[in-house]
């Protein structure tokens, strides 16, 4: 434990999560579910709805933090004889789960806000879609959907107010991208899920060109308590331009990995060494990660930054969906960034030049300086090409796909040139520059090694020191694993 | 185009889901994941079938086929090992994992061993962070992986087919 | 489960009702467990059936055994969490068979405690 009082998180979004049954509505009735609708559609008009949502300062969670009142009100504008509420449930972000659980844990409070939300901008049908990699959400989310469809919840009028409200589920096929709501769209529509520039922005022409609003699932796992508790009630939480609470997926070098919701402005510290126990093996922290990756790595100067939207941007971050990956001493930056461009390769949809050519060309860049042949030029590259991205690809991903590379060299400068000018890998993790060896004042001669290695690249006389051979080995971590002596080291 | 190589029951139950949409274009990547789920895989005579009965191009039912990870056009083993490669993972040693499922199975991302056994995939995330390193196989998650135990779970899918 | 909820006063009414029936119950006595995706990696649909035969062995049909979604204390999955005895409902940590056997028979009969409790820090909005 740290000797810090541990830090209250306050459950907005998730304040159903492990208490009710989401396979019983009964249960989730008892526990408000619903409650929030009633009201809107008995009490509330579609305009004093869109009001509370803006009074409330809530920013849309799934990334950039676009006022979801702001979107709202945008989409309430367009006439049309077909509307759209879209729940962005592809979340993609590698190191994020909270959509996940949200979905699994609470599926009633989504399919109420979006609800909620048709009512608000006159929209009648809703589509969720969903991550195919998340079977069992989608399993609760039908089994909701139909629980509700039959209490008169969903579907045909809706508690008997004459509000109808359909909800389908489209099933996602793992594409990166799709999580950017153009590509998300198009995607629904059984298409490649490329981007299209905006404008036309959702709200006008949307899923099949009719006027949509996509918000994301935690964004709408806010709104029942927003209107349960109030506008006033939820802007008395957070920070002054970000409002309310955030969900946040601990994940990596960290004690207590879980789900955490913390108010908007808590610090990094605060999250980490309290709610997250501090770092395992009591090493020592050397970088968090947010933002997945369009975000970038923040080192310990910025532990005491209060958490909001903008302070994120401001330090060359970003919230993004709300996974934090800890990272400890053991962690190479180089390698971090590459992890990320080489993602960002790989989910390129391929249809704009900047982000197609250049992930390619950094991801290369990053090999280079890994396998131990960079040059003090090569980081000019980098920067030159990241920046180039950022003014010119065609949609987020593109743009924020540099943001790894951007934030580790302004942060971890001096690893980029270890890495670069002594060819050396500070942390031991690029293979092709380090060197298992074993040191013979603490090697028994135990022979566990030589017997575990795959290479068969060690090899002694029993009972006196071993050697590595270091043609043969391929740097798979085993021996080190295996020696009970603390014998081995990569230099 | 001649179908005759593909099974016509399950031609038939494709067509019932098929035929359940009013507008079928729309569906096609739901469509799809029912065909993959029929077959297997989707090869292309399944493709051009699919692409009829929809009334979509079968250039670009390949075109949404080839984009999204989660459809294949190669035939799959009778089990799907997918290594979590997301960045908790990674930063527990996921490649290594990676490197040693390789090694057992002998074959690359994306290829089936030759005994039919095992298709290898790797996959962003699984979203099950706390357990990292993952793999998952058909679905069910094995979390803390380490090179014996990824090794093991490997083996007792053998030794639970060699007993059935 | 057929009836419709024709009006939001009837919502009203059957969610004060459900919350009657709970709290009417002679042993107001709730476990919770997380069946999310990770939980279930874990081992917690075992927990669940051991939770249910030790309910079951000491005739404990008044306490209601739950099936929740995750619970967000990921690093000690599986997590149980009883309401209903203390105060504030507990959390246990890594459980397995024998500490689920524990928390019904030590915990939950004898109000003794069970080694595996977890610390937990927050608030439900």
């Amino acid at each position: 434990m740290s000797t810090k009082e541990p830090v209250q998180q306050l459950r907005i979004a998730l304040r159903n999560c492990g208490i009710v049954n989401p396979r019983d509505i009964d249960d989730c009735i008892a526990h408000d579910a619903y409650l929030a609708l009633g009201k809107c559609l008995t009490e509330m008009t579609p305009q004093e709805v869109v009001q509370e949502v803006l009074d409330s300062g809530l920013r849309g969670r799934g990334g950039a933090g676009f006022p979801t009142g702001k979107k709202w009100q945008i989409a309430a504008t367009y006439d049309a004889d077909v509307k759209y509420v879209v729940c962005n449930a592809d979340e993609g972000d590698p190191g994020a789960f909270m959509d996940r659980s949200i979905l699994e844990g609470d599926p009633h409070s989504v399919l109420e806000a979006m609800a909620i939300c048709g009512y608000a901008i006159g929209a009648h049908e809703g589509r969720i879609y969903i991550r195919a990699e998340y079977p069992l959400a989608v399993n609760r989310l039908e089994n909701a959907i139909a629980q509700a469809t039959e209490y008169g919840l969903l579907g045909k009028d809706i508690m008997g107010t004459g509000f109808d409200f359909n909800i389908e589920i489209t099933l996602g096929a793992g594409a990166f991208v799709c999580g950017e709501e153009t590509a998300l769209l198009h995607s629904m529509e059984g298409k490649r899920g490329e981007p299209s520039t905006k404008p036309p922005y959702p709200a006008e022409s949307g899923f099949m060109g009719k006027p949509s609003n996509v918000n994301n699932v935690e964004t709408f796992a806010n709104i029942p308590t927003i209107i349960n508790r109030g506008a006033a009630w939820f802007s008395s939480i957070g920070t002054e331009k970000s409002k309310g609470t955030k969900v946040f997926a601990l994940a990596g070098k960290i004690n207590n990995v879980g789900l955490v919701e913390v108010p908007m402005g808590t610090t990094l510290r605060e999250i980490i060494y309290g709610i997250g126990g501090g770092i395992k093996g009591g090493k020592k922290f050397k970088a968090v990660q947010t933002g997945g990756p369009s975000g970038g790595c923040i080192s310990e100067k910025h532990l005491d930054l209060p958490i909001d939207y903008d302070n994120l941007v401001s330090i060359g971050s970003m919230m993004g969906s709300g996974g934090m990956i800890i990272m400890d001493e053991d962690d190479c930056m180089v390698s971090i960034a590459k992890y990320y461009l080489k993602f960002s390769e790989g989910e390129s949809c391929g249809r704009c030049t900047p982000c197609r050519i250049g992930t390619r060309r950094i991801s290369e860049l990053l090999n280079i300086i890994t396998d131990g042949r960079g040059k003090m030029e090569h980081i000019d590259e980098l920067k030159r090409i990241s920046r180039t991205m950022q003014d010119t690809a065609l949609c987020a991903l593109g743009q924020s796909a540099p943001n790894p590379v951007l934030s580790t060299i302004d942060t971890f400068w001096d690893e980029y040139v270890a890495h670069v000018v002594d060819k050396r890998c500070p942390t031991g993790t690029c293979r092709k520059m380090t060197r298992y060896q074993i040191d013979p004042a603490r090697c028994t001669g135990c022979s566990l090694c030589s017997r575990n290695c795959p290479a068969d690249a060690i090899s002694g006389v029993l009972r006196s020191p071993f050697s590595i051979d270091q043609s043969k080995c391929i740097k798979c971590g085993t021996c080190i694993e295996k020696c009970n002596f603390g014998a081995i080291s990569i230099g | 185009m001649n179908y005759e190589m593909l099974d016509r029951s399950k031609l038939d139950e494709l067509d019932a889901y098929i035929n359940s949409f009013e507008d079928k274009p729309s569906h096609l990547i739901m469509i799809l994941h029912r065909a993959q789920g029929l077959f297997g895989y989707l090869p292309k005579e399944v493709q051009m079938y699919v692409a009829e009965k929809t009334g979509v191009s079968s250039a670009k039912v390949y075109g949404v086929v080839t984009f999204y990870s989660f459809f294949t056009m190669k035939p799959r083993g009778r089990h799907t090992i997918s290594v979590c490669m997301g960045t908790a993972c990674f930063v527990k040693g996921g490649e290594r994992i990676l490197d040693v499922v390789k090694e057992e199975l002998g074959v690359e991302v994306g290829q089936m061993t030759d005994d039919g056994m095992f298709t290898l995939e790797h996959v962003h995330c699984l979203g099950a962070c706390s357990l990292a390193p993952v793999i998952s196989i058909d679905g069910q998650i094995y979390g803390h992986m380490t090179r014996d135990k990824v090794k093991e779970v490997i083996r007792s899918y053998y030794v639970e087919e060699e007993e059935a | 489960m057929s009836e419709r909820l024709n009006s939001y006063d009837a919502l009203k009414e059957k969610r004060e009702a459900l919350k009657k029936a709970a709290e009417a119950q002679t042993r107001p006595v709730e476990i919770r467990v997380a069946l999310g995706t990770c939980a279930i990696a874990t081992g917690a649909k075992e927990v669940f059936d051991a939770l249910e035969d030790a309910l079951r062995a000491n005739n404990l049909d008044d306490v209601t055994l739950k099936a929740t979604g995750c619970m967000g204390y990921c690093y000690a999955e599986p997590t149980v969490e009883v309401a209903g005895i203390a105060a504030e409902p507990v959390m246990f940590g890594h459980v397995d068979k024998k500490i689920a056997r524990d928390i019904v028979e030590q915990y939950i009969m004898k109000q003794e405690p069970v080694d595996a409790r977890i610390e937990t820090c927050h608030v439900n909005a």
